[in-house]
């Protein structure tokens, strides 16, 4: 009698994306702020209104048929393994799309009760923290990880095989080799210098950059919250980063090269610890920590006009991309997300990608060459 | 404020017909005149107030530059504004030269005018 051996990895790698996207997707429309509503700015008490509730039901019926559609190449492609790839990513490809379409036909029908948002602004009179939470030392760590890596290579690289593994697949085992050179041995620990920095840049840039758009009380104690729970995330993230790679960059040292790599199950659980975490800040916060601001006794009146994330509706395109010339902020808060977005009228902002796209370049340049 | 830990706030209203540099010059003149800030006490930089407020550096600059020529602020490039000391009765005069009559500012200015009068006489 034939058994059939279920394949774990590949279950958890296939369906993990596919319930994030689905999950984040529903739960969006609560976490923005009460009087931003499908990136359109109303009244506070719009959201829960008959029509806002039924505007809200009719994009979560949507997101569901999309989720439900997305599992198809999922189950006949990927989990029989028939085509892998594909599989995996057609789910998260559909379940986006699907996203975006819902998205905008909520807000077509939000637009018609736009609410002129307050014309006051506010201003906290103290400077902004010229450092990152944990100060420098805590964010040199991630670097000296790659560095000490680094090192040790180099001590080492008498003992380093002609060929080494440079690629491994969901269950740990090697799948991709390559003849030893300086850029297949260093170049991984390499990407982690250059991610890791991208991220101390983003950090940067938060603390500095976005906008504090409640100035005083409940509120503006909720957005410090936020900033610095989205600050040690990326810490987090920059700590995880450096670690698995250390430790992928330390392989080729290993006795047997071909035996699983037995740290790789730390993966898959570390991956899932921080999108967990991103959610749980997303969930308990909100977007710009409202939600924190809600339960420290925010008590704003519905019938007061809307503050909502002081950028005018006029320059946000599809409710999604912000374009502003006159609006100094190089990041603002998202409309319809967690999290900030470029101003992309901001010359800023370009040198930012432009960063970003080195980046990238950086990373295909590194793996051409070792191939 | 309700809470004595809480920082000064600054408000201006975009659809004012006052100029919004005006605004926000009047509004930090108030509170460095009432004694909200202490000498060496720093402001936020240009920058960052101008990304709060959703308003041009430039606007920003010019509050910040007209209070500097009055002595209240030092201003270093890239090290934002540093309050000066001033003594009670250049707060007085300062005071008098930028706010309209009739103005709600006006009547507070002239509140805290009395209050440092009375000061001055019991010193």
């Amino acid at each position: 009698m034939n058994s059939i051996r279920l394949d774990w990895p590949l279950i958890i790698a296939a369906l993990l994306p596919w319930a994030s996207i689905a999950v984040g997707a529903l739960m969006i429309p609560r976490l923005t702020r009460p009087d931003l509503f499908f990136a359109v700015t109303v009244k506070r008490s719009f959201r829960d209104s008959p029509l806002g509730v039924k505007i809200r039901r009719q994009y979560t019926a949507y997101i569901f048929g999309t989720a439900l559609v997305a599992l198809l190449p999922l189950l006949c492609f990927a989990l029989p393994r028939l085509w892998v790839l594909p599989g995996l990513l057609g789910p998260c490809a559909i379940e986006l799309a699907g996203w975006f379409a819902a998205f905008l036909v909520a807000r077509h029908r939000t637009l018609p009760y736009h609410a002129e948002p307050s014309a006051e602004r506010e201003v906290q009179l103290t400077p902004r923290p010229a450092s990152l939470p944990g100060g420098w030392l805590a964010h040199l760590g991630p670097f000296a990880m790659l560095v000490v890596a680094c090192l040790w290579l180099a001590v080492k690289w008498s003992s380093i095989p002609s060929r080494i593994p440079i690629h491994w697949g969901v269950g740990g085992a090697p799948d991709g080799w390559a003849a030893k050179s300086p850029a297949a041995i260093f170049g991984g620990l390499g990407i982690g210098v250059l991610a890791c920095a991208l991220l101390a840049g983003i950090s940067y840039g938060v603390v500095r950059g976005v906008r504090r758009i409640h100035s005083s009380g409940p509120a503006r104690q909720g957005e410090a919250r936020f900033v610095r729970a989205i600050l040690f995330f990326l810490l987090g993230m920059e700590y995880w980063l450096a670690l698995l790679l250390a430790l992928l960059g330390l392989a080729p040292l290993r006795p047997n090269l071909q035996a699983p790599l037995p740290q790789f199950w730390l993966v898959l659980p570390c991956e899932t610890l921080l999108v967990g975490a991103i959610l749980l800040i997303s969930f308990r916060m909100g977007q710009g920590g409202w939600r924190a601001g809600a339960v420290a006794g925010n008590d704003v009146s519905d019938d007061a006009a809307p503050v909502g994330d002081r950028t005018p509706d006029a320059c946000w395109k599809l409710g999604l991309i912000y374009y502003n010339p006159n609006d100094p902020a190089v990041l603002v808060e998202k409309r319809f997300g967690v999290g900030w977005t470029f101003n992309f009228a901001n010359p800023r902002c370009w040198l930012v990608m432009g960063a970003i796209l080195l980046f990238i370049l950086a990373v295909l340049a590194i793996a051409f060459t070792v191939k | 404020m309700d809470d004595p830990t809480e920082k000064p706030v600054l408000r201006i209203d975009l659809h004012s017909s006052t100029p919004v540099y005006r605004q926000i010059l009047d509004g930090l003149r108030i509170l460095l005149v009432s004694g909200m800030f202490h000498p060496g006490d720093k402001l936020p930089t240009v920058r960052e107030m101008a990304i709060d407020l959703g308003v041009n550096h430039n606007t920003v600059a010019e509050a910040y530059r007209l209070l500097a020529d009055d002595g209240w602020l030092d201003l270093k490039r890239h090290h934002g504004a540093t309050v000066l000391s001033r003594g009670p009765r250049a707060r007085v005069l300062s005071g008098a030269r930028i706010l309209p009559s009739g103005s709600r500012n006006w009547r507070l200015w002239q509140s805290l005018t009395a209050s440092t009068k009375r000061l001055s006489r019991n010193n």
